[in-house]
């Protein structure tokens, strides 16, 4: 019986032998394909971005044009209840096998010309936002002296001087804003939109989403918050009630498609006030179209910043021109305006 | 006939005998072998493949470094041209100058990210191929002197061509230096050609980059 059982115990071991065997070549089997699928995933990162390009600029392509024959079709642009979100299936766009396609139009001329901005529906709007007039005296003055050439210290302002002591030392940019972050080099403005950690706050997001950098012109009616609508009111304490009932439409429930332009009421319900209609107007004249393409886990965006008041044309082959039925005045590929 | 007892029969079956046991060390040595020499050239090849996975991750790294560093110069007011450094106005322009005006991480002044960048590509040298910038907001202490401070994109050049297309001749032509133009300017050429070390017995693998013209269309590049 002994002599069986060591028979056994050796029959055993080798079972053992080859199960860990098979564990540890499972494991490296396991190690070197894991390896391989991230590999081939990053790789694949790379290899499809042109095929992503393409796709992304012929949706831009489709989408100007589908924009064109809304603007046809109804005479003009003032807002996405035309139809933009539906620009790609309105142009009857078929992606390439296997991508994903989809496209936003925000229109920036429905928002405050930050750069182009006067003191008045600033501080109306900054006044809106709930900041102290004591605070936005300093604001607009610090603003004002931030984008303008000269080096004149307003009386609440900052030039030079007052950033010297800032760390690492700038100095104002004197020129245009570029991007809404900027603000929070601006002396004033940092505290007010910014925590003590530099995040920006719940003030920055409603102020931001009431300004633009690329509008030049007038706010268009349609497209323009309710919030920055209300505060364009308050310069001049004119009520804006029978506008807003307007906009949203007889149902009385905004972006439900039943939303008519301002040019077919029958009673124009613009308040009276000369400084709102100076103001504002009731076509898009600016919009950013956001494209975003993906294949599988890789995806690429898009972002074309167009003057839909103007067209624009590509060079041809042998001094022709293609036209393009807007101006594109940027394009910036995975990253946003 | 000799019987053999029950006993004398279980102790004979319990070992090896000595052939069986040579026989099983050879068969596992075989095996061992074959299994350290299948590791160690899966070990090599998957080392020599990542180290050409990252020198291929770095070129296309520098290509859509530059390609996306183009486009945004396109969209700033300030249009790429041949230049010298600020102060260095009697030597051949060697860099490429131009604007950014968006934020980009690469670029940092203390904890700032600014939005407006000057910038130059010096593209003459392929064993100094660096970008100088400074942001447009940084104080100028010496005019002749702005400090700068330098991004090394890439010491894995071994070449820098550039392509021009001759409108005459409708042509492109592939030159190792820049070309001047009829204004006695160097022309800013269309395509910028890196050609990148061999390495590991690969040839060396060549991008091209387009620059932006002072003209040309957002949508062209």
């Amino acid at each position: 019986m002994p002599s069986q059982n060591t028979h056994f115990l050796r029959r055993g071991s080798v079972l053992v032998a080859v199960l860990g065997m098979l564990f540890i070549a499972s494991l490296m089997i396991t190690f070197i394909i894991e390896r391989a699928v991230r590999d081939i995933a990053y790789r694949g990162l790379h290899d499809n971005r042109p095929d992503l390009q393409r796709e992304a600029y012929s949706a831009m392509m489709a989408g100007m044009a589908a924009l064109e024959e809304i603007k046809l079709f109804d005479g003009k642009l003032y807002g996405p209840q035309q139809g933009w979100g539906r620009a790609l299936s309105e142009a009857d766009y078929r992606p390439s096998q296997g991508y994903d396609v989809s496209i936003n139009i925000v229109d920036e001329s429905g928002k405050l010309p930050l750069n182009e901005a006067s003191a008045q529906p600033l501080r109306a709007l900054l006044i809106a936002l709930e900041i102290s007039e004591f605070d936005i005296d300093l604001m607009l003055d610090t603003l004002f002296d931030w984008i303008d050439e000269d080096d004149q210290e307003r009386p609440n302002g900052a030039e030079d001087a007052t950033y010297d002591r800032r760390s690492p030392v700038y100095r104002p940019a004197n020129a245009r804003l570029a991007t809404l972050d900027d603000l929070r080099l601006i002396e004033h403005w940092d505290e007010a939109f910014f925590d003590e950690e530099g995040q920006p706050n719940e003030i920055f997001r409603q102020f931001s989403r009431c300004v633009s950098l690329y509008n030049e012109g007038k706010i268009n009616v349609h497209t323009a918050p309710t919030f920055l609508l209300e505060a364009l009111a308050y310069t001049d304490g004119t009520p804006i009630d029978s506008l807003l009932e307007y906009l949203v439409g007889p149902d009385g429930e905004a972006d439900t498609g039943d939303e008519t332009p301002l040019a077919d009421a029958g009673i124009n319900p613009l308040p009276e006030s000369e400084v709102f209609r100076a103001m504002t107007t009731d076509v898009a004249t600016i919009a950013q179209m956001q494209v975003t393409v993906g294949r599988g886990d890789v995806r690429t965006s898009l972002v074309a910043l167009l003057d839909l008041s103007q067209t624009d044309a590509l060079p041809g082959i042998e001094g022709s021109q293609i036209p393009l039925p807007f101006k594109v005045l940027s394009i910036r590929e995975n990253q946003r305006f | 006939m000799a019987v053999s007892s029950p006993s004398s029969g279980t102790s004979k079956r319990s070992g090896f005998t000595l052939i069986e046991v040579i026989l099983a060390v050879a068969i596992s040595g075989i095996v061992m072998a074959a299994m350290a020499s299948f590791l160690y050239s899966t070990a090599q090849a998957y080392s020599r493949e990542t180290f050409l996975n990252a020198h291929d991750e770095h070129i296309q790294g520098v290509s859509g470094f530059l390609r996306q560093v183009m486009l945004e110069s396109q969209a700033s007011e300030q249009k790429l041209q041949w230049s010298t450094l600020p102060g260095d106005e009697n030597r051949e322009p060697e860099y490429l100058r131009f604007q950014l005006s968006q934020p980009n991480p690469l670029f940092t002044y203390g904890d700032i990210t600014p939005s407006s960048l000057q910038c130059f590509l010096k593209v003459t040298d392929a064993e100094d191929f660096i970008l100088l910038w400074r942001p447009s907001l940084m104080p100028i202490e010496n005019e002749n002197d702005p400090a700068l401070f330098k991004l090394e994109i890439t010491n894995q050049l071994s070449n820098i061509a550039y392509y021009y297309f001759q409108e005459e001749e409708e042509d492109w032509e592939k030159e190792e230096d820049p070309i001047e133009g009829d204004d006695g300017l160097l022309r800013m050429p269309e395509y910028l050609e890196l050609t990148f070390k061999a390495i590991d017995g690969t040839p060396g693998k060549a991008i091209r980059i387009s620059l932006p013209n002072p003209n040309s269309h957002p949508l062209i590049l």
